[in-house]
């Protein structure tokens, strides 16, 4: 019998970035690394829609296609009281009226208010690894290659088929560690970013299904 | 004891604001209105040098948080943030 943790590994997986403006575009990078990485470290590989085809439509499209895949969304979260991610058009890729696209997944949402989405995956039957509130993202390119790993361990973990709450805990984990080696080297702006960063650790969070 | 406690809390706001203060002025102008970071919602807004000053200064949930967060790495660090006669007070305890 397959243990809960190869089924999650068999998966497929839909990787969707946007980059509508500088913030997406960091987090595009990421979700590009993360693709990449995927077929390196398990030899599996990702549907992945990045800007310009992640738009609305075709994301609601391809969860359509695979009600079976794990899905990651590296981007903006829409703001409250609206609830799911903005694709590349800036026009609600999932929202209220399309969240039961994520019945049966395993979510990882690299950005923000993932505790609005939260509250609705009980409801529609998905699990949620995010960030509460606002998602802090490094925008000079030291930092953005510096916390890489940061914003990458939680995707990781999930991809890997560990639980979303082993997912939180790791990326809480990394960004601090990050926060603190910065601490410690203390150049340049290291010392606010160090701060700022912490912010990502403590919003780190599951929500199950 | 309360009336301690918030002398510390003033000293330490102050003491942030001026080691942001001298962090800002240290920059290149260009820079200090430059994003340093943004934040990933749909509105994409962003924070500068000098946004990040602001909201230090005038103690926003933002600041506080920014404040708290430097005492929670200074202190897994070993570092002392109290004032001095805070640290006199607490090598008198142990």
């Amino acid at each position: 019998m397959a243990s809960a943790k190869s089924k999650v590994r068999a998966r497929p997986i839909i990787v969707v970035s946007t980059g509508q403006n500088k913030i997406a575009k960091v987090l595009n990078r990421y979700a590009r690394s993360f693709v990449s990485s995927l077929s390196v470290k398990n030899g599996r590989s990702a549907t992945h829609l990045g800007p310009p085809k992640s738009v609305s439509l075709r994301v609601q499209s391809e969860l359509q296609k695979r009600s079976d895949a794990s899905f990651f969304f590296f981007g903006h979260g829409l703001e409250p009281p609206a609830v799911g991610f903005v694709g590349h058009d800036s026009k609600p890729a999932v929202d209220r009226k399309t969240v039961g696209l994520l019945k049966g997944r395993y979510v990882g949402a690299t950005c923000c208010y993932g505790n609005h989405l939260g509250k609705a995956a009980p409801v529609n039957g998905f699990s949620l690894f995010g960030y509460t509130d606002e998602l802090l993202v490094p925008t000079s390119l030291e930092y953005v290659k510096l916390l890489e790993a940061a914003f990458l361990v939680g995707p990781d973990a999930l991809a890997a088929g560990q639980s979303v709450a082993r997912a939180a805990d790791m990326a809480a984990t990394e960004f601090r560690r990050v926060a603190q080696f910065l601490r410690q080297r203390n150049q340049k702006d290291d010392n606010v970013i160090a701060r700022l960063i912490l912010f990502n650790a403590d919003k780190a969070r599951a929500w199950s299904r | 004891m309360a009336a301690k406690i918030k002398l510390d809390e003033k000293r330490i706001h102050a003491k942030v604001v001026r080691q942001l203060e001298m962090w800002v002025k240290a920059m290149p102008p260009a820079k200090r209105k430059r994003a340093i970071v943004g934040i990933a919602s749909e509105a994409g807004r962003t924070l500068s040098p000098e946004e990040i000053l602001k909201q230090v200064r005038e103690l926003t949930p933002l600041g506080i948080q920014f404040i708290e967060n430097g005492i929670a790495l200074d202190t897994v660090d070993g570092a002392q943030y109290l004032n001095p006669s805070a640290r006199r007070e607490r090598a008198k305890l142990s």
